[in-house]
């Protein structure tokens, strides 16, 4: 089924733009082709969660059409990622054992994938559901600490993984929107995840990375350290918020103010050596000082980074960030967000730049669109597991790939 | 902090700088009478006087040149009669394109009116807008009615006075009843309004002085709009003039002439004021040690918490004359801005009169209030957010805009 190229779809609806990105990849290739980009103002979706489901089907159907005719080449119904968003989402370490009973003791890959099966069928908060689940390592005999368990001799099994969950009717809120396009098996992919895997090497996952996708309306973080998630999250504010400070602060209207954010304008106003922006209104051309632009932008993306570090530090995963902050989103263009981050939480900060991926430059360089690349590596990782498990069969599908899905991608990033 | 550097170098070419043309109007009845008494003083013939008014019969009376009449179909010319919004209504109409030219290649204006009418009162904000519009500093000076003239008048002027700072915009504030200081009980009643109304021309002139001479050591603009903008203040003027062809030693005369000026309060007022500007002008003659003596002396009449601002100037107008101008001020108590301990205000028992009913309505005007402080209102609001669910970090509702939780004032602009 998966012979030769294999074309790869990525819905990302977010709270201020709705893209789908087409791409493409081989058999043996490491990066995606990118074939089809399609973007459009989103509406209907607000701090990350769908409120009016029929305007947001309507705006995808567009955007799904356009990308198509782009990529030039239908989208394909059983590789079809959709990201997925919202203060709903939460995980947890889980772990499970399994006896190695065979005559030689040697631990298989069967053994591995039945310890994850267990570990995965943990109980979970009522009416969740699990979207995804991360790798970590795994125990031989209750001692030792093996990330590649298979060919180990051992009595017992014990491997970890850490559980991606959130309210199962708002994860198929995501779904529905894209079956009614007519993709009847959408795979829900979290955000969060989806961006770190775009951006992020295999030596960001030993060391230890966050990264921080701030997007317009909320804020999802991960972070990574010695092969395991640490820890992730989802803060319901984003680049709004910085809108509505600025509306409210200046008395400006709401677009002005996410134009003045988009396109950085008051930067531009102080290189040319003025101190104010000229707004025009009723009565005549007003002038705001830029210094008030600085400081409202400051004190909020400060305290945006603020919360984020107080979560980390209370879990003291502070102290394990040796490769630092990437920075993802919306957010991320802004050059002082950069400054701001590094400053904060006390590590280098980059912004992060999408691996292994060919296409136009005008998509890969925009930090919006990373969360739509990450589902295409994403969706790559998890195609080459079908392949390699040899089942197409969706109903299974969840129960074996997804969760042997990331130590594959280690492995691929590892080279 | 680039932001002013690229500003200071890049300062706009095209303005004239301050000096160049600075306007004076005089709004209302009284401001009529100052400026005219303005106009008569030799010095001020680098400014451009006008007088503003909507009763014709003062108009008329003027003896200055430039003079309007406003909104006289509102008022049917015969005044306001107090009222502050028929005076608000009479300059913001139409017929007040006059004026609006006469502003329009300022550099500096300064408004000049007696408060608790209708016309100044009214109408001074009004005029101050029109030149914010077009990005002309501006500078009040304004008289407060006498206390004997009723609560009602000198309410609508505090009333007005805290409606301007609200705004930020720059007012130096007279109380009337200041003359009452220094004049003694004999004085004739007509003489004392005519001196009264000189020493405000007169202060007029200094602060144009401030601002439009070539400073050696300089007050600009900004000082004085810094010192004012701490809140709602009490001001007085001195003037001392004094010419070397009259006198021998024309710094002492200055001084003495300063300190006995009406409008300053006695040399106690320096000593309880929170701040002094304080300027010197002279001709080319000025002499480094009158220079010295002066500032000095005046600095040791300051309390010690009293912060100074100190200019000289040289102008060719000036020759063989020696002018100080002092404006004290002192901050309204309420605000509790001030540092000045309280014990220091009973060195204001003035010696110079001995009518102890208005000592003690002079101090009762600048009695420390014993109010309990406003706290600031702050309105906070989710603008957009406002139909979505909250989201709650610290028990605080973090979609409302951080400064506002943090209650950090934003400059909006203008």
């Amino acid at each position: 089924m998966f012979k030769g190229k294999t074309v790869l779809t990525a819905i990302d609806i977010g709270t201020s733009k709705i893209r789908v990105l087409i791409g493409e990849t081989g058999d043996r290739e490491e990066t995606v082709n990118l074939l089809g980009f399609a973007e459009k103002q989103s509406e209907g979706v607000i701090k990350g969660e769908i409120s009016d489901v029929n305007r947001v089907t309507v705006i995808l159907n567009d955007v799904c059409k356009e990308a198509e005719d782009r990529a030039n080449t239908p989208i394909n119904i059983d590789t079809l990622y959709v990201g997925v968003t919202g203060s709903h989402i939460a995980s947890r370490d889980s772990s499970g054992t399994v006896l190695v009973n065979s005559a030689d003791k040697k631990v298989t890959y069967q053994h591995v994938e039945e310890a994850l099966r267990n570990a995965k069928s943990l109980l979970l908060p009522p009416d969740c559901i699990m979207i995804n689940s991360v790798d970590g390592y795994s125990y031989l005999d209750g001692t030792h600490k093996e990330t590649q368990p298979v060919g180990h001799i051992a009595n017992k099994l014990e491997s970890h993984t850490h559980i991606i969950y959130g309210n199962k009717n708002k994860i198929e809120n995501f779904q529905s929107i894209v079956r009614e396009q007519g993709f009847e098996n959408s795979i829900p992919v979290f955000n969060g995840l989806a961006s770190a895997l775009a951006v992020t090497t295999s030596d960001d996952f030993i060391h230890g990375t966050i990264t921080l996708n701030i997007g317009a309306g909320i804020t999802e973080y991960i972070v990574f350290n010695d092969y395991v998630v640490r820890d992730l999250g989802v803060i319901t504010f984003g680049c709004e918020h910085i809108a509505n400070d600025l509306y409210l602060g200046l008395d400006i209207h709401i677009n002005k103010a996410r134009e003045i954010i988009r396109e950085e304008l008051h930067l531009k106003r102080m290189s040319e050596g003025h101190d104010t922006i000229d707004i025009q209104s009723s009565h005549g051309v007003r002038k705001i000082p830029i210094a008030s632009i600085e400081k409202i932008i400051d004190l909020r993306v400060r305290e945006m980074f603020e919360v984020v570090n107080s979560r980390i530090k209370a879990k003291k995963l502070h102290k394990q960030l040796r490769n630092g902050v990437i920075l993802c989103g919306g957010l991320a263009s802004m050059n002082y967000a950069q400054v701001l981050a590094r400053s904060i939480f006390e590590v280098p900060a980059r912004i992060g730049a999408p691996l292994d991926f060919s296409g136009t430059d005008d998509v890969l360089k925009n930090p919006g669109n990373i969360t739509a690349l990450g589902l295409l590596r994403y969706a790559k990782e998890d195609v080459k597991i079908r392949q390699a498990l040899g089942t197409a069969n969706l109903a299974n599908k969840l129960d074996y790939g997804l969760t042997s899905m990331i130590k594959k991608t280690f492995k691929v990033f590892k080279k | 902090m680039t932001a002013q550097i690229i500003n200071i170098s890049s300062l706009d070419k095209s303005k004239p700088p301050l000096s160049d043309r600075v306007k004076v109007i005089g709004i209302g009845n009284a401001g009529l009478k100052i400026v005219e008494k303005l106009s008569m003083i030799k010095e001020a013939s680098g400014l451009e006087i006008a007088g503003v008014d909507t009763d014709s019969a003062s108009i008329m009376k003027s003896t200055i040149t430039a003079k309007y009449l406003v909104g006289a179909e509102w008022t049917n010319g015969i005044g306001t009669g107090g009222d502050v919004l028929k005076g608000e209504s009479a300059i913001a109409h139409k017929s007040n394109i006059a004026v609006k030219n006469f502003i329009s290649n300022g550099s500096l204006l300064i408004l000049v009116g007696g408060f608790g009418g209708g016309t100044a009162t009214g109408g001074m904000p009004i005029i101050a807008r029109f030149a914010r519009e077009r990005n002309i500093p501006v500078l009040m000076l304004v008289t407060l009615p006498f206390s004997f003239e009723g609560h009602s008048k000198r309410d609508a002027a505090e009333a007005q006075i805290n409606n301007l700072l609200r705004t930020k915009s720059t007012v130096i504030t007279i109380p009337n009843d200041l003359l009452y200081c220094v004049l003694p009980d004999t004085t004739p009643f007509d003489k004392a309004f005519s001196m009264a109304n000189e020493e405000v021309a007169k202060a007029v002139l200094g602060i144009a002085e401030l601002l439009r001479c070539d400073s050696t050591i300089s007050v600009d603009l900004c000082d004085l709009l810094n010192v004012l903008a701490k809140g709602k203040t009490d001001c007085g003027i001195g003037i001392g003039t004094a010419s070397s062809v009259e006198t021998k030693d024309r710094v002492n005369d200055a001084l003495k002439n300063l300190l006995s000026s009406p409008l300053l309060g006695g040399k106690q007022r320096l000593k309880i004021s929170d701040a002094l500007i304080i300027s010197l002008t002279g001709g080319s003659d000025l002499t480094i040690g009158e220079m010295r003596f002066a500032l000095d002396t005046l600095k040791s009449f300051a309390g010690e918490h009293t912060e100074i601002v100190v200019g000289a100037n040289i102008d060719e107008l000036y020759e063989k004359k020696i002018q100080l101008t002092v404006i004290p001020i002192t901050y309204d108590k309420s605000n509790a801005i001030s540092t000045v301990p309280i014990e220091e205000k009973e060195l204001f028992n003035i010696k110079t009169t001995t009518h102890t009913a208005i000592i003690r309505n002079v101090n009762k005007l600048l009695k420390h209030k014993e109010e309990q402080p406003e706290l600031p209102f702050t309105t906070r609001s989710r603008g957009i957010f406002t139909p979505t669910s909250q989201t709650l970090y610290n028990g605080e509702d973090i979609d409302i805009p951080t400064f506002q939780r943090k209650e950090i004032h934003i400059d909006k602009g203008r």
